[in-house]
């Protein structure tokens, strides 16, 4: 077996990596040497062994450049993860399981978020298995407290997992963390131990002081379940005790949530994703890049708002990816492809409270916006050229918005029962927003 | 700490410059997270930032991830920065930067409050909200840090060798019903040896952060030792303080010395400081305001709600579509059967007689 690789903590640390180990040392070392190799910015790494058994802790005293803490007894992951931040010295903690491999660029789209916005308290990567299929976009929880890995064993390209998003909650198995925001709420709560909702409680707790839990599609992590704790036996009556316990706590605040049901379905799954969205937008755009179809344009430059839902229907069949990255990593959801544009709204009925779409739509498009979206705002959007009085979806429409803004009068005696306004002296978000707050929503 | 909230969703930017001329690093670590939690108490959405002022910065592992930001030398473009990204400056044991100073009326609001780090620390344990404490507490007995609560915990510092020894006879007159904490504030202290433990001695090493030390020193029974840091935040809470064997006679409660500390007046200035903060904040055009997510989530709660019911109802309309279409198919079957042919002038025969609903 090689050696563990080598590491040299950095006088100034950006990130603290602490890695939790107990036992399993063929994974420990897996994720050593993907830590070790795919990490370009300075950082610490603080391993705390929970007295392994096997041949682990030989192997951690051969490590060079990190710190390692012994523990006399199991103390679980909670404990032993407290302990690790405790003697961090970085503003930023990367928790990272004995299981979990980095791949290439798995930091720097998590620290951009964490700096970027400083109501954010932890972000967290898109999480898969061995065999490449998802494991976790961030997770869900029910009016039960029973929790939900999103996305778990599908495709990790599907454009639901492809945008960064505020998430319930999301895995401690790696997770970036702003120190502050875990030194502020006590870090993972004991009571919790020896496992199960420490990760839970503790975003709820950054949720209680308004902060916020994020999912970053950019970072993967590779990650197999259960190899570092183990089959644990009465796992089963672990979950249910500490499920019982969080419900206690943070019943209150679920209230209103509905239980998981028996067999979920993808639509339950999509509205508990986007249960705390009061907003949901849906644009529809012939084609993603802004320079072939100035709908994409309306969306502005800004980053989307907390509790807001954007999607970006692209009617082109080809993406232009460079341009839906940018949308994506603002927290657009963008979707393309003409060819199941139906089945695909009739998976989302009733899911919108905006549908803004450009004219000249063909009937079909139009015909299943309306059928499935019947209690969304439609605003339409215009470039001025190809207005025209008997469009149907601007027949419809309540709200017009002009991309070019000289052709504001026209449409306004074109249409006189709309609203009329013009681009690009507010983006789409804000004239949603002024809407809302007008009508009372 | 009782809940003082001024402002829940309020995001001023308060900067905290503690011990400009302090050496003692731990006292600085304390008076700073004391003052961040009583600030947070107020603001719970307040982003507090360290500031640091000459040579003295925070201990890494003590600064609760908030690492100090150097403010001395810094030029026109940095001091322009740091006047843009900060509300309300607090200055705290010793005179405020001159890089504040020369802010006057310019950037930040400026308070300066007139107490050394050891006054702030007086109220460490007032300020440290109960769910952390436990939090903490529960923390260190798992680690093997503290001994059960069941135990009378008696904290030293600053002891030597023959008071340790002393220490340990007393508490092993006591098995299980007193333990002696030493808490190890420099240097790199031992995991405490099982023996230790049976023998009713613990250490809180090193590594402890401020909030394991606070919660620690709140749990005591009492509180031995010439640490004037640790002294400072027992007295502050009430907990018996005493320099030698005599405050650890188990079993009875010495005298709780007075420091004198002003935390009444402490409490107040930084009442008015959270209220400034919050006035500047304000003016700005509340700026970066949390949204209201509880509105939010009560619309977005009521459509997943809805949402599900559709999905219910579409379900159930689907089932009861697929027996209404059995039923059609039966009656179908039942009208085209010869029986009923046969039967059909007897069924008009027995309606005539009998007035009713046609079948």
């Amino acid at each position: 077996m090689s050696p563990p690789p080598a590491f040299t903590a950095a006088d100034v640390p950006e990130v603290s990596v602490i890695m939790v180990t107990y036992n399993a040392w063929e994974w420990t070392q897996r994720a050593l040497v993907a830590l070790a190799e795919t990490t370009e910015m300075p950082y610490e790494l603080i391993v705390v062994d929970n007295a392994s058994t096997d041949n682990t802790r030989v192997h951690l005293d051969e490590i060079v450049g990190a710190r390692v803490l012994k523990n006399a007894m199991n103390c679980h992951f909670g404990a032993a993860a407290n302990l690790g931040a405790m003697v961090a010295r970085a503003p930023r903690l990367l928790f990272l399981n004995s299981d979990a491999i980095a791949q290439p660029g798995l930091l720097e789209p998590l620290r951009e978020i964490l700096d970027a916005e400083d109501d954010v308290a932890a972000v967290t990567p898109r999480l898969l298995h061995v065999d490449g299929r998802l494991q976790e976009a961030g997770s869900l929880l029910w009016g039960d407290a029973a929790g939900d890995n999103y996305g778990d064993y599908d495709d990790p390209a599907r454009p639901e997992y492809r945008f960064r998003r505020d998430v319930d909650y999301a895995s401690a198995a790696c997770l970036l963390v702003r120190r502050s925001a875990f030194s502020d709420v006590g870090g993972f709560d004991p009571a919790f131990h020896p496992s199960y909702y420490e990760d839970t409680d503790l975003a709820m707790r950054w949720r209680a002081r308004g902060m916020r839990v994020v999912y970053q599609p950019r970072s993967t992590a590779v990650h197999k379940r259960w190899a570092s704790s183990g089959g644990r036996p009465g796992m089963l009556d672990l979950l249910l005790r500490n499920r019982a316990r969080f419900l206690q706590r943070w019943g209150h605040t679920l209230e209103g949530r509905p239980p998981r049901p028996a067999e979920v379905d993808p639509a339950s799954l999509l509205a508990m994703r986007d249960v705390d969205c009061g907003e949901r937008l849906l644009v529809v755009a012939s084609s993603v890049d802004h320079q072939v179809d100035p709908t994409a344009t309306v969306l502005g430059r800004a980053l989307v708002p907390p509790n807001w839902l954007v999607t970006l229907l692209s009617l082109a069949t080809g993406t232009a990816d460079a341009s839906a990255e940018v949308l994506r990593a603002r927290g657009v959801e963008v979707v393309s492809g003409t060819e199941h544009v139906d089945r695909w709204l009739a998976t989302r009925r009733h899911h919108y409270t905006t549908v803004a779409a450009p004219t000249s739509l063909p009937d079909r498009i139009i015909h299943a916006l309306l059928d499935t979206q019947p209690t969304a705002l439609p605003v339409a959007i215009v470039d001025g050229e190809h207005a025209s009085q008997t469009d149907p979806w601007l027949a419809v429409s309540v709200l017009v918005i002009c991309v070019d803004p000289e052709a504001q009068s026209m449409v306004e005696q074109m249409i006189p029962s709309a609203d009329v306004v013009s681009r690009p002296s507010r983006d789409l978000l804000g004239i949603v927003t002024a809407l809302n707050m007008r009508w009372g929503w | 700490m009782s809940g003082r909230v001024l402002d829940a969703r309020a995001r001023p930017r308060i900067g905290l410059l503690v011990g400009a001329e302090s050496d003692d690093a731990v006292a600085v670590a304390v008076a700073a997270r004391t003052l961040t939690l009583t600030l947070l108490d107020r603001l719970p959405m307040a982003r507090v930032q360290y500031l640091a002022s000459g040579t003295t910065t925070v201990a890494a592992h003590l600064d609760c991830g908030r690492r100090a930001r150097p403010i001395e030398d810094l030029d026109a473009h940095g001091v322009r920065r740091l006047h843009a990204e900060l509300d309300m400056v607090i200055s705290c044991g010793g005179s405020p930067s001159s890089t504040l100073a020369h802010a006057k009326g310019l950037g930040p609001a400026l308070l300066t409050l007139e107490a050394t780090a050891l006054d702030v620390a007086g109220l460490a344990i007032a300020s440290q909200p109960a769910e952390l404490r436990r939090n903490r507490l529960d923390l260190q007995r798992r680690l093997g840090w503290l001994p059960g609560e069941e135990a009378a915990a008696y904290i030293v510092a600053d002891a030597d060798d023959e008071l340790i020894a002393a220490l340990r006879g007393a508490a092993s007159t006591h098995p299980g019903s007193a333990a002696i904490v030493v808490l190890a504030l420099t240097g790199e202290a031992p995991s405490p040896h099982p023996a230790e433990i049976e023998a009713g001695l613990w250490c809180l090493p090193r590594a402890a952060g401020v909030d394991e030390l606070v919660a620690a020193v709140a749990s005591a029974t009492a509180y031995c030792g010439r640490h004037p840091l640790i002294g400072a935040i027992a007295s502050g809470a009430g907990v018996p303080v005493g320099r030698d064997m005599g405050a650890l006679e188990f079993g009875q409660s010495g005298p709780v010395p007075s420091f004198g500390l002003p935390q009444a007046d402490i409490e107040r200035a930084l009442d008015e400081a959270s209220v400034e903060a919050l006035g500047v904040w304000t003016k700005a055009g509340r700026p970066d305001a949390a949204p209201d997510s509880t509105l939010s989530r009560r619309r977005g709660v009521t459509r997943t709600l809805l949402q599900c019911e559709v999905l219910r109802l579409e379900k159930e309309a689907r089932v009861l579509g697929g027996r209404v279409a059995s039923l059609d198919e039966e009656l179908r079957a039942v009208v085209a059967s010869r029986s009923w042919r046969y039967t059909a002038a007897l069924r008009r025969a027995y309606h005539a007689l009998r007035p009713g609903p046609q079948r």
